[in-house]
């Protein structure tokens, strides 16, 4: 089994290089075949033809795509993303430290996610057409409806304008507390590990709405899904089976839950991929300051390289989650196999 | 005195089985016929609570969308000069924003919008992508292979975050709109007539259409197109609400649709300023609309996926 | 006292198009150590009377009269609990399409040994050795290594083997084989049906065998019940059912296995279409299909006892025997002057 995973592990990484190189072909073409010229950006308002053509030679804008293209991928390749022109920072280093900042959010509310969509939709699914199924498929129904970005407004309107409860949401820790040194970028982990009590009170009760903001959003496609797989492998041979060989109820629904999962799995991958835009919705309206608020504040300020940087990100992050998925399927299901 | 196990014992004791006929054809709702389609329609609508709620929603939505101009006399861009977020009164119904611009009319005036971007988006990726996915499930090949692979580096990113870098980076953006939520869709609607046609290429009845010598295209239309049609029919509800989300996403984060248009996503991005000091109105009632839309759609295909599963339980 | 007696057992199932009366007044009695037939075409009601045994209807059927006693208790009307303790212990099971019965997700030993030890409280190591005794015993070579297969690793006919193995495991009184060898090779068919046979010759289960397979029938069975409609038309030893069929529909599938297709055996053929459970003919449910039907078959119909247990759900069963006797004088008269 082990050594047949390895190999499986092998074949997925291989596949995954042809996919590597068609996103960074599209990062590319994404930006450079926009109407604005990054040059015009750079040189700013009051810059002459000539000053902007010379700019646009820096760069090697006046140069073939392909060449261009060649040039950015083995730039990109030893780690050089540019620079962004708004902050003057290597878009590298940049990206570097905020990726924790992000994934800490998405983290707690995926995780969030998970549980409470896997809850309800088991719930859901023992109960078909009984009652609580019907009231737990409007409430789900109504969460996928909700656009994320209303629903954090509604949150923040709710907990932090009427209740009182939740801190203002600006950033990810009240001002003036003391910041743990960094271990791993992430405030309520690195806080907790060096002793930083108060931070790392603060650091939970900030992160709090932005991450239940993803975790309802995304928990409700999730239990409509994780329904959707628990009644099919419900109503499956094998659990009629399973009933007729004596198998408890408890051990019945287990054994449909354990079925359910490889799809499930499956599905998460997805999940992630949905959680993520969402997350940078949340981070924009929270001011989280992570990758999500960078990325999009450069696609709205035309930082170009910033942007790049950010989709291709936003790109691996996706290929490396579905990779993930994919090897806990083939971990779990014996039926998956090389081909 | 025993029989031998004997094949024909065995057929005669049970139907044929019935590979060789077409799995059920959709038969009602046919153009050309308004008068059955009405009736189809009112069968379905009462079949379940979700498919009259679901109806009963983008119907209204549709109609008030469609006579806006005449049920809502206020004009969604005059400027309301010292009425600057105004809470709900019976003046403003739902109040006004911060530019003096009353809510109400630019909720009502933003259907039109919202659903004519999406509407035109997803019949665009209907078109396209049911075509090239008939293509590649019935020829195969190279062409395909290309088009799988194009798929997956399309949806190797968040969805959400191509299209907010392929409309920022262009200056159309209604049709840059349009264009990236087509873009997007085409491969859901590629995958899911790939997949019936793959089922059905090699069904009996196909075979036999082959057979007698019918050309490719007219076993695709007369074949394979009408047993496409219930998963078609979901999809599309499924991906009108995903696009109406998409559309007001987009322009809440601010590219695309801008303030002054009226349209959901710019409203609530204009009125989040104002929640935190307690002016809930500018961005609670769009979205509300934006809310309820989806959710009708939603209905509607969960509704038809209930409707047209044989297999109820 | 038989050791299953099922008796005019009545099931409804609700439809879209109105209810279904799937079972009308089913009543079959199986010996100990006794092999029974159940015959009948798709729809007549045989795996329906099976799982409602079982206690294992789906949600839209419901058992609306009737008794079925195991061992002189009711089935039907005791606690789901307590018939949880019976169904794989004295009452176990084999299906049809064995591959999709078994939990793909665990090894098959793993799922002998876990029905050991769920209902004998066997330990863990001894349900293991248990499991494997269980396979050697179905004729599986290298029964230890099989134990680590998956469903999906197995052959149709392996994985039916597998089920007999599970079934065998507790040593039930009683084995419901529900099309057991539907959708396998010939061949495989009759190694299985052999191997059942063999096994509850060693062990002394009794057996209610469902198919549609009258060949199957003649060969393991000692006595048939033919259904048809969701009624017994037809019970008697397998030489009373062959040799002098008594009911017009067993008489056709007789001569259907037998390929002496006559006109009117064919002429039936020819109207062969599943009768409408919801909208039943009054009287004798073959009626529209029956060659021989007149004005008095939709008359409320008596179950005969032509003699020595041989019984008929129809108005004329002396008739068929007279019809047979001149058709046997017809074939010698036609053969003479036709071929």
């Amino acid at each position: 089994m082990g050594k047949g995973l390895g190999r499986y592990l092998l074949y997925r990484i291989l596949l995954l290089i042809p996919l590597l190189f068609g996103v960074s072909i599209l990062t590319f073409l994404l930006v450079r075949l926009g109407d604005s010229s990054p040059a015009v950006m750079v040189a700013g308002p009051t810059a002459t033809l000539e000053q902007i053509e010379d700019i646009e030679a820096e760069m090697g804008l006046d140069r073939s795509l392909p060449e261009q293209y060649w040039t950015w991928l083995t730039n990109a390749a030893q780690g050089d993303l540019g620079t962004s022109w708004m902050s003057n920072r290597p878009v590298t280093e940049e990206l570097w430290e905020k990726l924790p900042i992000t994934l800490e959010l998405i983290g707690f509310g995926i995780v969030g996610a998970i549980i409470f969509g896997v809850i309800i939709g088991i719930a859901s699914a023992v109960r078909q057409r009984g009652l609580v199924d019907q009231v737990l498929r409007i409430v789900t129904l109504a969460g996928v409806s909700i656009p994320i970005f209303w629903g954090a407004l509604l949150m923040i309107a709710f907990f932090f304008t009427v209740l009182g409860w939740a801190p203002a949401p600006l950033g990810r820790v009240e001002r003036g507390l003391e910041l743990p040194p960094h271990i791993t970028g992430m405030l309520v982990f690195d806080s907790l590990v060096s002793g930083y009590y108060a931070t790392a009170m603060s650091a939970l009760a900030h992160i709090a709405l932005p991450a239940l903001t993803i975790t309802l959003i995304t928990g409700a496609t999730i239990a409509k899904q994780a329904r959707a797989a628990m009644v099919e492998t419900l109503g499956s041979p094998a659990v009629r089976y399973a009933r007729a060989c004596g198998m408890s109820e408890r051990g019945v629904v287990w054994l449909a839950f354990r079925n359910a999962l490889p799809d499930l799995i499956g599905f998460f991958g997805i999940t992630f991929s949905l959680a993520l835009g969402g997350a940078a919705i949340s981070e924009l309206i929270f001011s989280w300051g992570g990758l999500g608020q960078l990325g999009l504040e450069a696609i709205t300020n035309a930082d170009f390289a910033v942007v790049q940087g950010f989709i291709l990100v936003m790109g691996l992050l996706t290929a490396a989650i579905y990779l993930i998925a994919d090897l806990l399927v083939a971990a779990i299901d014996p039926r998956v196999k090389l081909q | 005195m025993s029989t031998p196990p004997n094949d024909k014992a065995a057929a005669s004791a049970r139907p044929m089985p019935d590979a060789g006929t077409p799995p059920a054809h959709v038969d009602h709702d046919r153009p050309g016929r308004p008068k059955a389609a009405a009736r189809g329609l009112w069968r379905f609508m009462t079949s379940s609570m979700a498919a009259f709620t679901g109806t009963t929603i983008v119907l209204a939505f549709v109609v008030v969308g469609a006579l806006a101009d005449v049920l809502v006399r206020t004009d969604p861009l005059q400027v309301f000069g010292s009425d600057l977020l105004h809470p709900p009164s019976a003046e403003h119904w739902f109040g006004t924003d911060g530019n003096g611009m009353d809510v109400f009319a630019r909720t009502i005036h933003a259907i039109q919008i919202d659903l004519v971007i999406s509407v035109t988006a997803v019949a665009i990726s209907i078109v396209v992508g049911v075509a090239l996915g008939l293509v590649a499930g019935y020829r195969g090949g190279w062409f395909e292979m290309v088009l799988l692979r194009v798929m997956d580096v399309l949806q190797a990113f968040p969805a959400l975050i191509l299209a907010l870098a392929v409309v920022a980076a262009s200056q159309e953006s209604i049709a840059a709109v349009i264009f990236v939520i087509a873009l997007l869709d085409i491969p859901v609607f590629i995958r899911m007539t790939r997949g019936q046609v793959l089922s059905l290429r090699d069904a009996m009845y196909v075979e036999a259409a082959r057979a007698t010598g019918n050309k490719p295209w007219r076993i695709m239309w007369r074949h394979i197109m009408p047993n496409t049609l219930p998963p078609l029919i979901i999809q599309t509800a499924v991906r009108l609400a995903w696009s109406v989300m998409i559309v007001s996403s987009l322009a809440f984060v601010g590219v695309g649709i801008q303030v002054p248009t009226p349209e959901w996503g710019a409203m609530i991005r204009h009125g989040s300023a104002y929640v935190t000091s307690g002016q809930w109105w500018p961005s609670v009632f769009p979205g509300l609309a934006l809310m309820l839309l989806v959710l009708g759609f939603n209905l509607l295909a969960d509704a038809i996926q209930d409707h047209l599963d044989p297999r109820k339980d | 006292m038989a050791l299953l007696s099922i008796k005019d057992l009545r099931v409804h199932i609700d439809t879209p198009n109105g209810t279904a009366h799937a079972l009308n007044g089913v009543s079959i009695e199986v010996g100990e150590h006794e092999i029974v037939g159940l015959i009948g075409e798709t729809g007549a009601g045989k795996s329906l009377t099976a799982w409602s045994v079982l206690g294992l209807l789906g949600p839209r059927a419901r058992v609306v009269d009737g008794t079925a006693s195991f061992e002189g208790v009711d089935l039907l009307t005791m606690p789901e609990r307590r018939r949880r303790r019976i169904r794989g212990k004295d009452l176990a099971v084999i299906v049809q399409n064995p591959r999709g019965a078994l939990d793909p997700l665990r090894s098959v030993g793993r799922q002998i040994a876990m029905t050991n030890r769920r209902h004998r409280g066997t330990g863990r190591a001894t349900a293991k050795q248990n499991a494997i005794q269980a396979l050697r015993d179905v004729g599986i070579s290298d029964p230890a290594r099989r134990a680590k297969a998956f469903a999906h690793q197995l052959s149709g006919g392996m994985a039916q083997r597998v089920l007999i193995a599970l079934a065998m495991i507790n040593e039930p009184k009683l084995i419901i084989a529900d099309e057991p060898t539907t959708g396998l090779d010939l061949t495989v068919q009759a190694q299985i049906l052999d191997l059942l046979r063999a096994r509850v010759d060693a062990t002394g289960s009794a057996v209610l065998l469902i198919t549609h397979d009258l060949g199957v029938v003649a060969n393991y069975c000692d006595r048939v019940a033919v259904m048809f409609a969701g009624r017994i038309v037809e019970e008697g030893t397998v030489a009373q059912i062959f040799g002098n069929p008594r009911h017009p529909y067993t008489r056709s599938l007789v001569a259907a296995s037998r390929e002496t297709l006559d006109e009117e055996v064919s002429d039936e053929a020819d109207r062969s279409e599943p009768p409408n459970l919801v909208d039943l003919p009054a009287g004798c449910h073959f009626r529209p299909r029956c060659p021989f039907a007149v004005d008095a078959c939709a008359t409320p119909v008596p179950l005969v006892d032509v003699g020595g247990g041989h019984r008929a759900l129809c108005h004329f069963p002396e008739e068929l025997r007279k019809q047979q006797r001149n058709d046997l004088d017809r074939a010698e008269v036609g053969g003479g002057v036709g071929s």
